[in-house]
């Protein structure tokens, strides 16, 4: 079956036998491909090798009938350029919790354009704090594993604004046993990261804790090597302005 | 096929890169039916090799002494150190033959997916070296992928945090390269990073 013109992005490549690529691609209409990209990593007859970039989006024709497709035309839409300080950090993390979660050929088309959208607004610059929660919340509705903010887990109501909440991935938000545990959020907070409303700064370290336990449930023991990697990055970032 | 050591022989040929059965088997049956003596020749070196061969203790280059050629060369300028990925770009800078500085190869670069993290890279012994040996300028010659641009961010990020001058090669146009057929990300590169004449 040969597929052509499909939009998508790399999310990730490895060197494959001498002149060719093992490569992850996440596209516009059939999700996560698998493709083995022939001579790729050979020079070209000008000396630039038709190596891919991740953060770019291409144009893609592939075929095949097995999982593993053969990549046979890789077109840039737009002129490929590099992520820099901050952005780098979390354009890899995106890419790395896409790798880690999303099963191969899941149909994405609305992810795809909100990845599209954060990636373009990476490169763009400004604060990506509320971005970056949004397109891990995104993830896990298109995979599935939406969060249900608003609504108590045991009696199907709205959350009451003074009580406290605990959270559990898979069950949902129920009022806190014991409140003096550090994971108790107030119904209030949680009521404004339902309604995406970032202005307060609870609202933000509450999804931020809330995303963070429910992907480290679902990723079920496997690493997220770009979340350290960041925070050594952030490390030497405050390091160098104390100085 | 032919017997439990011939085909050993074959097996273990294909370990080296780009080497298939068929090459393999070609190897092997060239040095056992052509060439017996340049086998047993090949046969003891690269049992020396494997036994001497280690990692220089600063550069982490390949070397059969503790401190590499380079490293204890006593033309070098040992407060130039430039990182590499890999043993074959510390080559390709060298036969270039225009830096006379030290090196540090990292053998790979961060990537995330992979499990390749800074530890692997002996970032902490590069730091580390920065630090004890006063090194006046860092440059970050890691390949031009979106991988050897976050070890170069990285490493960078954590030099200039020890007060070292920090470079990253250039990018751009290649010599003899017309610019009609470069293309635009290279061109933009180029551009990017032009310098006043």
């Amino acid at each position: 079956m040969r597929c052509e013109n499909q939009q998508g992005f790399l999310l990730h490549s490895r060197p494959y036998s001498d002149t060719s690529l093992l490569v992850d691609l996440f596209t516009q209409e059939f999700g996560r491909v698998r493709c083995v990209a022939k001579g790729f990593r050979k020079a070209h007859k000008k000396g630039v090798s038709r190596t891919l970039f991740p953060h770019v989006e291409y144009t893609f024709d592939w075929t095949g009938r097995s999982e593993l497709k053969t990549l046979i035309r890789a077109e840039v839409v737009q002129t490929p350029s590099f992520l820099r300080d901050e952005a780098l950090y979390m354009g890899l993390y995106i890419n790395e919790l896409l790798y880690r979660l999303m099963q191969e050929q899941e149909c994405t088309e609305y992810f795809y354009a909100a990845y599209k959208g954060f990636i373009g607004r990476l490169f763009s610059g400004g604060a990506m704090e509320a971005q970056l929660r949004l397109i891990e919340m995104r993830l896990l509705e298109e995979l599935g594993f939406g969060l249900v903010l608003g609504i108590d887990a045991d009696t199907g109501d709205r959350l009451v604004a003074g009580s406290l909440y605990q959270y559990t991935p898979e069950i949902g938000l129920q009022l806190a046993r014991d409140q003096r545990h550090v994971d108790v959020f107030l119904g209030q907070h949680l009521l404004a990261v339902e309604a995406q409303n970032w202005e307060s700064c609870d609202a933000l370290k509450i999804a931020k804790k809330i995303l963070r336990s429910t992907i480290d449930f679902y990723l079920d023991g496997r690493p997220l090597n770009s979340r350290e990697l960041y925070r050594q990055y952030r490390m030497s970032a405050a390091q160098a302005q104390t100085q | 096929m032919y017997g439990p050591l011939i085909d050993g022989l074959i097996e273990r040929l294909r370990c080296l890169p780009g080497v298939g059965a068929k090459s393999a088997q070609r190897m092997a049956l060239y040095l056992l039916e052509r060439d017996k003596p340049a086998a047993e020749r090949l046969a003891q070196t690269l049992l020396e090799a494997v036994a001497k061969v280690n990692r220089c203790q600063y550069c982490r280059m390949l070397t059969e002494e503790t401190v590499c050629r380079i490293c204890s060369g006593s033309r070098r300028n040992k407060q130039i150190v430039c990182v590499v990925e890999s043993p074959a770009d510390l080559y390709a800078i060298e036969q270039a033959g225009g830096f006379l500085g030290i090196y540090f190869v990292l053998y790979g670069h961060l990537s995330p997916i992979d499990g390749v993290g800074p530890d692997v890279l002996g970032i902490p012994q590069l730091l580390d070296q920065l630090q004890k040996n006063q090194v006046e300028e860092l440059i970050l010659a890691t390949n031009l992928t979106l991988e050897g641009e976050t070890t170069a961010h990285f490493i960078g990020d954590k030099a200039r945090a020890l007060n070292v001058k920090v470079s990253r090669i250039a990018y751009g146009v290649p010599m003899g390269g017309e610019l009609e057929y470069v293309d635009g990300g290279t061109l933009n590169l180029a551009l990017e990073s032009r310098k006043s004449l």
